[in-house]
């Protein structure tokens, strides 16, 4: 369920455990908790565990915080912060600094951000970034693994959840936005490398806003409508993030984005390069 | 204020939609979303305009959403605009004198990467039909042409002469 509390974008995530009572001290990394859980729950139970493996896999918690608060603001002013959209979302992003955290364990914050665009500019993708060596369990759950699974090797950008079961943070990440984003990375390195190169660039700078309606000359306008607002909402949300489970993928649960395939089925259409999608929405009413 | 957008709609910008609910209700009129996907389009190679077919990805785009399993009252409009045509409440952040040239950021070439496709080949003569035509010009005047909005009613039906609402095949006519 997504929500705005105070100001706040909260995605609340719900699972129910196989417990008769729920304690306020429960620990959410106790893997017995996933026994007799379906895909859907452990993909809920996963959101507050990855949090909380990932600050224990940071050398300094602080520096981390704040070099990630640098990032996120990067990202969202340059319109590549939709995990929906095909960019990375929060936990991507989170993953991505924390690998440069561990890479840099001594260095300041700024130094994190500066890293964070020279690591990445180089990165061989589609090598996966991880913070520790992939679990497998008994309990069976799909772990991500290109190896075995060819869906799994068509991720081109992935960056993987350390909480069991592993799973790839990207996997809406298409041609196009990829594109974007090594662009956008390659930006950050230039600007960063300025401003290491005594102040000829500004943070500011870095941080400057998207263009995103003034880089290209032809776009696609999809308009959605409905009578009410729950509707409307209705319509958004099976329109961009339904969940559906295909039958392949049936015991396994596979959540798809069909933004993403009218993207990539675009892109594949004759005399059509890339179909880079603008991460926002605007609202009007009709009188 | 809200601004206001093409057609006398009223915007509520990106954030409001509560404040758009409280408006629809006090108004009773549609709520509409949009989003925006830019097309990246192949340099044209003749003189020939270029002509894109959209139909098929936009078509198993909209079957694809079951439309059927959702109110009446809801639409969807897909079209094709240029940038002139946007409308004015997206944003068009000013280009910032401190911001470096994409050019500065480009990938490296990929002659520069050693790939069995960068074997030197020869170069064969031009078509025949190049030979007479007028280079290209090198600046692309791209001209979209909308030839029909794709608009579908709930249930995925339309493409009657007397449907309010209608599925037709969309075009883009890209050139002069």
């Amino acid at each position: 369920m997504k929500m705005v509390f105070s100001g706040i974008d909260i995605d609340l995530l719900h699972a129910t455990l196989q417990r008769p009572s729920i304690p306020d001290d429960i620990n959410l990394n106790d893997l017995s908790n996933l026994s007799n859980l379906d895909e859907k729950m452990v993909r809920s139970l996963n959101g507050p565990r990855v949090a909380d493996e990932l600050l224990h896999l940071v050398p300094n918690v602080r520096t981390y915080r704040l070099a990630l608060c640098a990032i996120k603001l990067w990202a969202q002013r340059r319109c590549i912060y939709s995990n929906i959209m095909g960019y990375l979302g929060g936990i991507a992003w989170a993953l991505m600094t924390a690998r440069v955290c561990q890479l840099y364990p001594k260095a300041c914050a700024g130094t994190i951000v500066i890293k964070f665009f020279t690591v990445y500019k180089g990165w061989k993708w589609p090598k996966p970034v991880t913070l520790k060596n992939l679990e497998e369990h008994s309990l069976g759950f799909r772990v991500w693994n290109p190896t075995t699974s060819m869906q799994d090797r068509q991720h081109i950008m992935p960056v993987i959840t350390p909480a069991y079961p592993s799973m790839n943070s990207t996997y809406n990440v298409t041609k196009s936005t990829f594109a974007v984003l090594q662009s956008e990375i390659r930006r950050g390195a230039l600007i960063t490398g300025r401003i290491k190169d005594n102040n000829k660039a500004t943070w500011e700078t870095l941080f400057n806003k998207s263009t995103f309606f003034s880089d290209y000359k032809f776009f696609l306008q999809v308009t959605v409508g409905g009578a009410t607002k729950d509707e409307l909402d209705s319509w958004y949300s099976l329109f961009v993030c339904s969940v559906r489970v295909e039958n392949y993928y049936q015991r396994r649960g596979f959540v798809e984005s069909r933004v993403r395939h009218l993207i990539n089925s675009l892109q594949d259409s004759p005399g059509i390069l890339r179909v880079p999608p603008y991460p926002g929405t605007s609202s009007l009413i009709d009188v | 204020m809200d601004e206001v957008g093409e057609d006398g709609k009223r915007k509520l910008a990106s954030g409001d939609q509560d404040a758009g609910a409280k408006k629809a209700k006090v108004d009773a009129g549609p709520l509409y979303s949009s989003f925006y996907l830019a097309l990246v389009l192949a340099p044209r190679t003749g003189s020939d305009p270029r002509r894109l077919e959209l139909t098929d990805p936009v078509t198993a785009f909209t079957s694809d959403l079951e439309m059927n399993k959702l109110s009446p009252s809801t639409t969807i409009d897909i079209r094709d605009i240029k940038r002139a045509g946007l409308p004015p409440w997206v944003p068009r952040e000013p280009r910032q004198p401190d911001e470096p040239a994409p050019s500065e950021y480009a990938p490296p070439a990929p002659s520069a990467q050693p790939t069995p496709s960068a074997t030197p080949v020869p170069r064969t003569a031009p078509e025949p039909a190049a030979k007479t035509e007028p280079p290209a010009p090198p600046v692309v005047t791209a001209k979209a042409e909308p030839v029909a909005d794709l608009t579908f009613d709930a249930n995925g039906s339309g493409n009657t002469s007397n449907s309010p609402v209608k599925r037709s095949v969309m075009k883009i006519k890209i050139g002069s």
